[in-house]
């Protein structure tokens, strides 16, 4: 799968000016999430489905013994999906714990703040109430996701 | 005064802590004799102390912190350096207030000692030099040397007054504080200390040095440990229980001794920590019981009743998080036995009660559950007055309440909406039905009861569980998902065959099922998910109690029962009400939790259908053919074995450990008592009884006896028409033998083997005649006939057999009976048909009849009459039979002689 472009750097130590974002794709998509709002990566996780759950939940998944919400992405922001997503994305640090399903994980990504941008009205395939920001990568759009929204039931 | 003890123990908790940790804090303020933090945190740890004290009005224990909270203060505020002598001396302080808080925890009262009244006067001289010190500035008080003070101050013990006279240069505010210390000591000590202060004044200095406080070492017997930690522990033990249960399952695939040894080790320490955790989260029921004298007090004085409250079994445990949520339903229903139940102490004289009512708030653990019971010996509820309210209130019809048992009718009570109260007051009426009470016990799955004697008071029984983290639940899958339904509102379980399919009817939108001649609402698990449904050949029936209503769910299949841990959903599934939380299997996966109550509020009946089926439920059960709910068990894994459901009093499991070898008799300790054992395998020629961890006890009750067959599993409970086949097998003890779920089962003849167990179990109803009454027992099922025929010639009657009415009638006309015993469903003559037939004849005109059914409705029972049938009986209730023929020939011998 392509990769996020040049730009990135395996780099951790940050000057000042820039932030950390993890990456993954999704219907073609390259989203972006900050480093410190993601708890951890995992593999396929067994999904129990829950019936009667809003659409946008896949089901519940066991995390070392704690149950989380998975919540399908893809459709969460009216996204067509092209594969299964399998992967878990764990956000909620502080509060209740989500697993946000993607297709696949990216690499770790260093941007200037000042390359971060507002985003605009209308991104074609994509509801953009969730979108926080957008940083134009010289081969990809990244699109920077509002967790909390995506947090909201 | 259980408050009161309750804030002491808090008190002395908080102090013991307090203290140990002023210690190491004292040690520091050696080393770094200015930090003023420190020294803050010493005052205020001493002045917390002096603050209880005296509130609780232990004065030695108040001075002595007074004193030293005095030091302290002009430590903290730089006026002196904490030197070595006074450090000596706070410590000294604090081994006193140690030697009184140990004593305070054992006598709960001050020690009685001069040495602590010697110490006080030392301290408090101590203290008039320190602020001597701090009067001369930070400066001088380094400079006094600590040795010359003792002595100087010794001689100045006198008066506290006198002193104050003697400094006249004073500033305002030391003056002011030192004028309130000593008034404070002089008024907080007097009492107790008169004596040091007059007759020892000049003792006390020499035995300073000599005398040292008393050495107590104050035992650690309580931790304060943080409820958030208690609940993590919790989430763990419920983690290795679900290790555990996945690795005793591996361990079952893989047949190594060793591992399976191990595995076993490994479950007994898991459930025996889980067991302690979940201890570390109990509390005494007490906590909550005790708000109630007051509760009660208050109550009584504002309806101007005069009651007695009596509190039992206040130290009964229940998990913490239950004794928070039954505070309201227990308030509610305390303060509507004062409103409602308990009468005016004028009405309660004139109908010979004594004025003060009592009510009684009464907590006991029962079967792994908490019972807790609120009785009023009020005027009890009126169950007419409630039909007529529920019928102003539009909740039943006139109809309705015409054809309600007075259970149904107090039932009504729980219904939204309903308030017996003739005008709302102020206390019950507060807008909080019984409505709202039983749905918040429900929501704990506990379950609500009332019992009411009219004019002798009212009971009201609330059943909850010990707790509701960890419960057992009852593992059903649907299209290839498992759910976990809680044990607690299970009711039982039927197999759906073709065969019991025919007790389901499709009334209106809604399908029933026949259960005993009761119409259950059904529905389908799947369809209450809103998931396809495949259709499929077997599915199982699970009967579930809602607390409001019985009704059945339809689900694939049934696995096991297993203790689940129950884990709360993500707020995404909050207006599902139909799930209760999540589980995690022991193979790693999870499985959603049903709420049985928002399952029963999605089912949509329809009242007309419920009516229809009740109607169409009462038809079927008369002339259809005859069906028997069977138990099914195992002693070994290979031999099936039935009974009668109905003679089973209780279903019950017990672990291993729990059965005992008293006197030659295996017992088991019961709800209380010792109920004797009966292993299958010493009265019938079967495989033994394999070991296990935990047992199935079926429990008989004869009265007040009661006896349980210790069994390894229950495999199935189901309505069939049993077909016996009496030659295979002509043991005692066992009826005959049928094919059941594909396999040979044996159908036990359970009073037959409890007398072989203990000959004098069954109460014996000899009737008194020279020679026995000779009985004509028609019945066409030889699994009923045997086991009739045999609890008949044990209680003493001579016995004489008929497969059916004709057999019977062709038996009457050779040989002479005292009485016939027929069932009423039979081939080529049925019991009705051949009650008319006897009455028909002359010479048989007067023979007692008496008809046997599986059950007893009013209908049958009119139309039994009509037929010449003198008693109508149950034929499972063997008590009832015996006591009924006995009556029967009583009245009709009797009269006869």
């Amino acid at each position: 799968m392509p990769l996020p472009a040049e730009t990135e750097t395996k780099n951790l130590a940050l000057s000042e000016d820039s932030r950390l974002f993890i990456t993954f794709w999704l219907g073609g998509f390259l989203f972006a999430l900050p480093v410190e709002e993601v708890v951890e990566i995992n593999r396929s996780l067994d999904i129990t489905p829950v019936p009667q759950a809003p659409s946008f939940v896949s089901g519940i998944i066991n995390l070392r013994g704690q149950i989380l919400t998975a919540i399908d992405l893809a459709k969460r922001i009216g996204l067509k999906r092209e594969r299964e997503s399998h992967h878990n994305v764990i956000i909620g640090r502080d509060d209740e714990p989500l697993s946000l399903l993607v297709e696949q994980v990216g690499d770790v990504v260093e941007i200037p703040v000042s390359q971060i941008e507002e985003p605009p009205e209308v991104i074609e395939g994509l509801d953009t109430s969730f979108v926080k920001n957008v940083c134009q990568l010289p081969e990809q759009l990244l699109v920077i996701l509002d967790s909390e929204k995506l947090k909201v039931h | 005064m259980g408050f009161e003890e309750d804030v002491l123990k808090d008190f002395i908790t908080e102090a013991k802590e307090n203290l140990e940790r002023l210690d190491e804090e004292f040690v520091e303020l050696e080393q770094r004799p200015e930090d003023k933090e420190l020294l803050s945190s010493i005052f205020r740890t001493i002045h917390t102390i002096k603050g209880t004290a005296g509130f609780f009005g232990f004065k030695t224990l108040e001075a002595i912190a007074h004193f030293a909270e005095d030091i302290l203060s002009k430590l903290r505020d730089g006026l002196v350096v904490a030197d070595e002598e006074t450090i000596d001396m706070l410590l000294k302080a604090v081994d006193y207030i140690k030697a009184i808080i140990a004593a305070l925890e054992e006598t709960g009262k001050e020690p009685v000692d001069d040495t602590y009244l010697d110490f006080l006067v030392d301290l408090r001289n101590f203290a008039e030099k320190v602020a001597k010190r701090a009067e001369g500035g930070g400066a001088e008080a380094k400079e006094a040397s600590p040795k010359e003070a003792p002595a100087a101050e010794a001689s100045q013990a006198s008066s506290p007054e006198e002193k104050k006279e003697e400094k006249g240069t004073e500033t305002k505010e030391e003056a002011q504080a030192k004028a309130e210390a000593p008034r404070e000591e002089s008024s907080k000590t007097e009492e107790k200390t008169s004596k040091p202060e007059v007759p020892k004044p000049a003792a006390s200095a020499p035995k300073k040095e000599d005398k040292s406080p008393p050495q107590v070492h104050l035992t650690e017997t309580h931790v304060r440990v943080d409820v958030k930690l208690l609940d993590q522990l919790m989430n763990l033990a419920g983690e290795l229980v679900l290790s555990r249960n996945r690795l005793v399952q591996i361990a079952s695939r893989i047949s190594d001794a060793e591992l399976q040894n191990a595995t076993q080790n490994l479950s007994l320490v898991t459930t025996e920590l889980q067991e302690k955790i979940m201890k570390t989260r109990m509390q005494p029921i007490g906590n909550v019981f005790n708000k109630f004298p007051r509760i009660v007090r208050d109550l009584a004085r504002s309806t101007g009743k005069k009651v007695n409250l009596r509190i039992e079994g206040a130290d009964t445990e229940l998990d913490r998080s239950i004794i928070d949520a039954i505070k309201d339903p227990l308030t509610h229903l305390v303060r509507n036995s004062i409103d409602h139940g308990i009468e005016d102490p004028d009405t309660r004289v004139q109908v010979g009660k004594p004025p003060v009512g009592t009510l009684v708030l009464r907590a006991y653990h029962e079967g792994g559950q908490v019972v807790i019971e609120i009785e009023d010996d009020g005027r009890g509820i009126d169950v007419r007055k409630i039909k007529q309210k529920a019928i102003e209130k539009g909740l039943i019809t006139p109809a309705e309440a015409e054809s309600m048992s007075d259970r149904e009718a107090l039932a009504l009570i729980f219904r939204p909406g309903f308030s017996t109260a003739q005008k709302v007051t102020n206390i019950s009426g507060r807008g909080v039905g019984m409505d709202v009470v039983k749905t918040n016990v429900e929501k704990l799955g506990g379950s609500i009861d009332i019992q009411t004697v009219l004019g002798a008071g009212t009971t009201v029984r609330l059943k909850i569980p010990l707790t509701l983290a960890i419960i057992p639940a009852l593992v059903v899958t649907c299209e290839g998902q498992r759910y976990a339904i809680p044990q607690v509102s299970l009711r039982e379980l039927v197999g759906l065959s073709p065969e019991t399919r025919k007790n389901i009817h499709q009334i209106g939108d809604s399908e029933f099922f026949r259960l005993r001649g009761e119409m259950v609402p059904i529905v389908r698990l799947a369809k209450i998910l809103g998931v396809e449904a495949q259709p499929r050949e077997n599915e199982s029936l699970v009967i579930l109690n809602s607390g409001a209503m019985d009704f059945g769910l339809v689900v694939d299949e049934i696995w096991d029962s297993e203790e689940i841990v129950v884990k709360p959903l993500g707020k995404h599934f909050k207006d599902i009400s139909i799930f209760a939380g999540a589980t995690i299997m022991g193979d790693g996966k999870m499985a959603l939790i049903l709420d049985v109550v928002g399952i029963s509020r999605k089912i949509g009946l329809k009242v007309e259908d419920v009516d229809r089926a009740k109607e169409e439920g009462a038809q079927a059960a008369y002339g259809e053919e005859e069906q028997q709910f069977i138990l099914l068990f195992n002693v070994s894994p290979e031999e099936q074995f039935a009974i009668p459901l109905a003679l089973v009093a209780r279903l019950d499991k017990i672990k291993a450990d729990k059965l005992e070898f008293v006197g030659g008799k295996e017992i088991v300790q019961y709800r209380g008592r010792s109920m004797p054992i009966i292993r299958l395998e010493n009265f019938l020629p079967i495989q033994p009884l394999p070991e296990q961890e935990e047992y199935h006890l079926l429990v008989f009750a004869e009265g007040e006896n009661e006896v349980a067959f210790l069994v390894s599993r229950i495999v199935d409970s189901i309505q069939t028409h049993v077909k016996l086949d009496e030659r295979l097998y002509q043991i005692e003890g066992v009826l005959g033998s049928a094919i059941v779920k594909d396999k040979t089962t044996l159908f036990l003849d359970v009073y037959k083997i409890i007398e072989m167990h203990d000959p004098n179990f069954f109460v014996k109803i000899v009737p008194q005649e020279e020679r026995p009454y000779r009985v004509l027992l028609a019945e066409d099922s030889p699994f009923f006939r045997q086991m009739i025929a045999n609890y008949l010639v044990a209680a003493g009657y001579e016995v004489e057999t008929a497969a059916d009415g004709l057999e019977a009638w062709e038996k009457l006309q050779k040989e002479s009976f005292d009485v016939l015993v027929t069932d009423i469903e039979m081939p080529r003559m049925n019991g009705l048909e051949l009650a008319k037939k006897i009455r028909a004849e002359e010479r048989l005109a007067d023979l007692p009849i008496m008809a046997l059914t599986s059950l007893a409705g009013e209908e049958d029972r009119r139309r039994g009459l009509e037929a010449g049938i003198d008693e109508y009986q149950v034929k499972l209730e063997r008590a009832k039979v015996l006591e009924a023929l006995a009556n029967l020939l009583n009245r009709k011998y009797a009269k006869a002689a």
